[in-house]
């Protein structure tokens, strides 16, 4: 979904970061702009600053040079004003997951802001309730898998109800079910209740399942693209200059191009199949 | 063996007693010395840590149950405040596991963080004039583990009168009981010789500790020239250097 | 190491009348075999204590493997033996205290998940030391992973040989600093989540700190 409100809550120009071994990362170029609504991904080879920006966002990391402002506050001095707006999922859980069991970690943030015990607790089982945690929320979390404990960051994420939601990698390292649930629970809270995200990948058939807006990183920071996917890929043809191969149904629809079969280039599975049916049934008459 | 776990029942009540009230006046000192902030910020590094120690301690090196303290290593990388209350956290977490007595958690810690906080002073004032990290470190763990080998014979040794009662004390307690009569007579027997040799306990602690202190000394080196190569500034040297 | 993961495990997923015992009752039942162990002077007494604790354990069905972790304090009791002119009935009490001592916190920590037995002890020891002993427990199992993993590459490329002494112990001590880095990144990582999630040296159990 895109909602074009154009309220921007996350604005960063220019900035510049230097870390202890000398590494300069620029996250320059285009302005790195996200509005009220969108989901948006930043797709970029490992070691480009994807992770540097996100950090950058959470006031994590102080820019050399540039400006960051986010919910219109500069995170790296205010970021208390702001951090009960913004859920993060981190890319290893593992060191994110704090509680002892699954619902203690998801109770974690709303007790430790002074939220009182009882409206905590209802916070904590309407998030466990809507990712369908109910099975696992009495477990210890270091026996769960590695998709369990990437729901159950992002439960403790959610608990806080933000408006804003980074993730960093959230797809590394899951199998294609865990991977399938999580873009479905993604995408339901962004259409249900509007939740702003921020998201870095690096696998590219996923970006069109779960963005609206993408950017494209290379280089130490390079932002040399913005625009809806659709718009990016059919750009760029061949996306090995920023170290990313085309998405597979790209590849796939070339071919078949090549062949003689033009059926445009779709980048979603169900567009795919509905061009191709096209095809077929005026084939038939 | 570069120390002993003290486990429980053998040391006076009065003794371990002491030995918790001292530590847990050292820890709560501590809690309230360090800054609010400072702990907050260090309490996953003093998490790690501690878990660090937990794991050396539960992988056995050599079949003769020797294991890895890091208690000086981790004294290196906390710094003196926070490895008392590590050493506090590695000395439950141990004795849950059987590995030291939980009544002995007191003198255990007291005893083991000595090897944390000298190690870290020393470390640092021979950097200062050595400035070469594996003798540096090697001097600091093997003088540092000696001196918190003889704190535990020290703190053994106060405890002379309780072995005494419990070798002369067959025949009081709770319950009486008589393996046979020969048998206490041989007791009796014994009794006239049954004094507590501390000499005994000493010479058989001191090769077996120096064998430990010098393990302990290689692999602490070893492991402070592993992360003086990749991260030299967990060390803190800068100080020493300007 | 293993038997440390499996203590664990065991205290989660076996079910015994132990098991169901209240964390409360396990540990004041605790605090009473301490007291005997300080209390009682006969071997009489601690042949009893010793033999219930046995029945009790292997009531808990702990497995049998589990049995020889409270066998290790002995190694520290035999130091013992050498202060006195090795009577056997000194040498008796004295392994017969040890072994009371560690079934029992043996058989505690097998049949109550950690978080219970933290969550306990908080009632009377300060947050800040719960809070450090959570984090602590919770930092052995993320850094378990990262240990094996090493373990195994070390076993796999001929890392640990007797016929190179020096060699191996090169190795595992740099297994040991890699451990260290990684931990240390970890640390700096949840450091970092700490901060966002609104950490304030608390971590609750069950809505309790």
């Amino acid at each position: 979904m895109t909602i074009e409100q154009d309220e921007s809550i996350v604005k960063v120009d220019c900035i510049t970061h230097v870390y202890p071994d000398m590494t300069k990362i620029q996250i320059c170029g285009l302005d790195f702009i996200v509005n009220r609504g969108e989901r948006v991904s930043i797709l970029g080879a490992n070691g480009c600053g994807k992770t540097t920006l996100l950090k950058h966002l959470l006031g994590l990391l102080v820019p050399k040079d540039g400006s960051v402002r986010v919910f219109g506050v500069d995170p790296s001095k205010e970021f208390v004003k702001i951090r009960k707006k913004i859920g993060v999922v981190m890319q290893d859980v593992d060191e994110q997951i704090l509680g002892p069991t699954v619902y203690d970690d998801i109770l974690f943030a709303p007790l430790n802001y002074g939220i009182e015990k009882r409206r905590a607790e209802s916070m904590a089982k309407s998030v466990i309730e809507s990712l369908n945690l109910e099975s696992i929320q009495k477990k210890i979390v270091h026996y769960l898998s590695g998709g369990e404990k990437k729901k159950v960051a992002l439960a403790g994420a959610l608990v806080m109800e933000p408006e804003l939601l980074i993730l960093d990698e959230p797809f590394t390292g899951l199998d294609p079910v865990s991977r399938r649930d999580l873009i479905q629970i993604l995408n339901v809270l962004n259409q249900e209740k509007g939740i702003t995200f921020i998201m870095t990948l690096h696998e590219v058939d996923l970006v069109p399942e779960i963005t609206d807006i993408l950017y494209l990183m290379h280089g130490h920071g390079n932002l040399s693209e913005r625009g809806r996917p659709e718009e990016i890929f059919g750009r760029f043809k061949e996306l090995e200059s920023f170290n990313l191969e085309e998405p597979t149904l790209t590849k796939l629809f070339k071919g078949l191009r090549r062949e003689g079969l033009d059926f445009g280039d779709p980048l979603r599975i169900d567009e795919a199949v509905q061009l191709i049916k096209r095809h077929w049934d005026e084939n038939k008459k | 063996m570069s120390h002993i776990h003290l486990p429980d029942g053998v040391l006076p009540v009065w003794l371990w007693a002491s030995g918790y009230i001292v530590a847990i006046l050292v820890g709560a000192i501590l809690f309230r010395w360090i800054k609010k902030e400072e702990l907050t910020r260090r309490f996953p590094l003093l998490g790690m840590m501690s878990a660090i120690m937990v794991l050396g301690a539960a992988v056995e090196i050599v079949p003769i149950a020797y294991h890895v303290n890091l208690t000086v290593i981790s004294g290196i990388l906390l710094g003196p405040s926070l490895i008392f209350l590590a050493t506090l956290v590695v000395n439950l977490i141990l004795a849950l596991f059987g590995h030291g007595g939980m009544t002995v958690i007191g003198l255990n810690t007291l005893i083991l963080s000595i090897e944390g906080i000298l190690g870290y002073y020393l470390f640092h004032l021979f950097y200062r004039v050595l400035k070469k990290v594996a003798p540096v470190t090697f001097g600091a763990t093997f003088i540092a583990l000696l001196i918190s080998t003889l704190a535990m014979i020290g703190v053994v040794s106060l405890g002379t009168s309780h072995y005494k009662e419990l070798m002369h004390h067959q025949e009081g307690g709770i319950f009486k009981f008589h393996l046979s009569q020969e048998e206490e007579e041989q007791h009796e027997g014994e009794r006239m010789e049954g004094e507590v040799n501390l000499r005994r306990f000493v010479s058989i602690i001191l090769p077996l500790g120096f064998i430990g202190w010098l393990l302990e000394g290689l692999i602490t080196t070893l492991i402070g020239r592993y992360i003086y190569r990749l991260r030299p500034d967990l060390l803190n040297l800068e100080k020493e250097i300007s | 190491m293993i038997q440390l993961s499996y203590l664990d495990y065991l205290a989660v997923e076996r079910n015994s009348f132990f098991h169901r015992l209240s964390p409360e009752v396990k540990i004041i039942g605790m605090i009473f075999v301490l007291l005997a162990i300080v209390v009682l002077k006969s071997l009489f007494g601690f042949f009893l204590l010793y033999g219930i604790l046995l029945t009790f354990f292997f009531l808990s069905r702990i497995p049998f493997r589990i049995f020889s972790l409270t066998l290790y304090p002995l190694i520290f009791a035999v130091l013992f033996i050498f202060i006195s002119s090795f009577q056997i009935h000194f040498i008796l009490l004295i392994f017969l205290k040890v072994l009371c001592g560690s079934i029992g916190v043996v058989l505690l920590l097998a049949t109550t998940p950690y978080p219970l037995i933290f969550s306990t002890l908080g009632r009377v020891l300060p947050s800040p030391f719960v809070t450090a002993l959570f984090l602590t427990y919770r930092s052995i199992f993320i850094l378990l992973n990262i240990l094996e993993e090493t373990q195994h590459a070390l076993y796999l490329r001929g890392g640990f040989q007797w016929r190179h002494p020096w060699r191996s112990l090169i190795n595992i001590s740099n297994a040991f600093g890699h451990l260290i880095i990684k931990g240390i990144d970890a640390s700096e990582k949840m450091n970092e989540s700490l901060m966002l999630r609104g950490f304030k040296n608390k971590i609750y159990y069950r809505g309790r700190s």
